[in-house]
């Protein structure tokens, strides 16, 4: 030992491993004692009952013509992540007779891959049937904003896969994932916002001119698009601002660009322009 | 969702467990009466997960959502709560690997604070502790929140992390090992080998970039 170094008393005779041990304590006594973050904040309450209700509606919907259909919707044991099963419980007919499956076949499933990025907002169900497209959501735009009107559309040939709330004779559909979209991920993160877009944001004013119809209307027509038959704005983040993604669908291409939440007539206040979807 | 239905009290004495399954069976109101139970405490693993509140209500949220959507999927292997705690735990995940990289934290969270300083003192080691954990390793943070803050079970703790135990009491032991460095909790210690970082006798031990 050093001339210099004052002696330690008490802690060189104690074992190393009692010294962690004492250490180890007091680092638990202190994470026992840190403050509780205190209850859930009221707002915060109601928005998640308002989703929940949100989601118990069209749950309710989608189980009703799911039963009507003959199908169940089989959740993965966990841990799932992104990944819902489908699975036809009775055989189906087209009305033109052509059967849905095998005769005799058990189970017709259906693997639907829910995007990282809408983990939170993610369609309910995913319907499948030989018969054709089935859309278990339909959003119609009205004048004091969005609502979700159950209905459904079959069509004879291959089926394509389509996804809750997606719009057949609508329009626009707006949701709030609030996911974080950046330049990187703002072209996959479109196209999964088509493949599996979320609930239908309920219509606030608040929230901002795009969370209505009316402003989401204005500012599609902003960015040159007025005319879009397909338009899908999700309030989310573009690089770590507050922004609105907005998809455009055409037959021919789709376009996706990243605008300011205040993206109106005149000004679409864009961040990222004009990015094709693949 | 509120309960003003008759039969309101009957869902406050059911378990959690039989509301899970009422749920699964279509009563409306059987989430509800989860969510009021359970929504406290899942904000608070979620806040603490997080380390960020805006981000917590998000990640709360995604949670709530993603165990009314796979309420189906819960088996009865494990207690109700610990299947919540994963789900929120998993969202908080989701978010913060989604999150765009923010700056480190600033340094004078845990250095160079003058001694004798006039802040109060249980805010400063909140503020310490907090800014401590968000240094340590993903896993090793975790365990110590579950374990330690909210005083989960070890079996618990693996079980909403889905990990091993042992792994789970691996985490806890270096996680608090790497907090009582940060926080200077280590006394009597050899003087460091040179080239170690400086310890308490003049500047507190700079974190090491985990």
């Amino acid at each position: 030992m050093h001339p210099n170094d004052e002696p330690d008393h008490g802690a060189a005779a104690a074992p190393d491993d009692e010294r962690a041990t004492a250490e180890e304590g007091a680092v638990r006594d202190l994470l026992a004692r840190q403050p509780d973050p205190g209850p859930m904040p009221v707002a915060l309450e109601q928005r998640i009952g308002a989703a929940l209700q949100q989601a118990g509606e069209v749950r309710a919907t989608d189980r009703g013509l799911l039963a009507e259909l003959g199908m169940v919707a089989v959740p993965v044991d966990e841990p799932p992540g992104d990944i819902i099963h489908f699975e036809r419980v009775a055989p189906q007919r087209t009305s033109s007779g052509d059967p849905g499956g095998e005769p005799g076949t058990e189970l017709d499933t259906v693997t639907r891959r829910r995007w990282p990025l809408l983990a939170a907002a993610a369609a309910g169900i995913v319907a499948v049937g030989a018969v054709g497209a089935l859309a278990l959501g339909e959003l119609r735009s009205g004048s004091d904003g969005l609502a979700a009107i159950p209905g459904s559309q079959a069509s004879p040939g291959p089926a394509p896969t389509v996804s809750v709330a997606t719009s057949v004779n609508g329009r626009l559909h707006v949701q709030a994932s609030g996911a974080a979209y950046t330049t990187e991920t703002l072209a996959s993160g479109a196209r999964a916002l088509l493949d599996a877009p979320g609930p239908a944001a309920s219509s606030d004013p608040s929230a901002g001119p795009l969370a209505t119809t009316d402003g989401a209307n204005a500012c599609v027509a902003a960015l040159g698009d007025a005319d879009a038959p397909s338009v899908t704005l999700d309030l989310a983040t573009f690089d770590g601002q507050p922004a609105a993604i907005v998809v455009i669908a055409r037959p021919d291409k789709t376009t996706a660009y990243a605008v300011q939440r205040d993206c109106s007539t005149g000004d679409p206040k864009v961040l990222k322009d004009a990015v094709p979807v693949p | 969702m509120s309960i003003t239905e008759p039969g309101a009290l009957s869902l406050a004495e059911t378990s959690d467990a039989d509301l899970l399954a009422a749920h699964s069976s279509g009563d409306p109101d059987a989430f509800g009466e989860l969510f009021r139970r359970h929504k406290d405490r899942m904000w608070a693993v979620a806040v603490r997960t997080c380390g960020d509140r805006e981000l917590a209500a998000d990640a709360v949220q995604d949670g709530f959502i993603a165990a009314f959507r796979r309420a189906d999927s819960f088996r009865g292997d494990a207690a109700v709560t610990t299947w919540l705690h994963r789900i929120v735990v998993n969202a908080c995940l989701d978010r913060l690997r989604r999150r765009r990289p923010t700056a480190p934290l600033p340094e004078n969270d845990l250095l160079d604070r003058p001694d004798g300083a006039d802040a109060h003192a249980s805010t400063e080691v909140a503020l310490d502790v907090r800014a401590a954990l968000a240094q340590l390793p993903e896993g090793q943070r975790l365990a110590l929140v579950l374990v330690d803050m909210h005083g989960l079970s070890i079996a618990e703790a693996a079980e909403v992390l889905h990990v091993a135990e042992g792994t789970v009491k691996s985490r806890c032991a270096r996680g608090r090992a790497a907090m009582a460095e940060l926080l200077g909790l280590r006394r009597g210690r050899a003087a460091p080998a040179e080239g170690r970082p400086a310890d308490r006798a003049g500047n507190r031990a700079r974190p090491r970039d985990v």
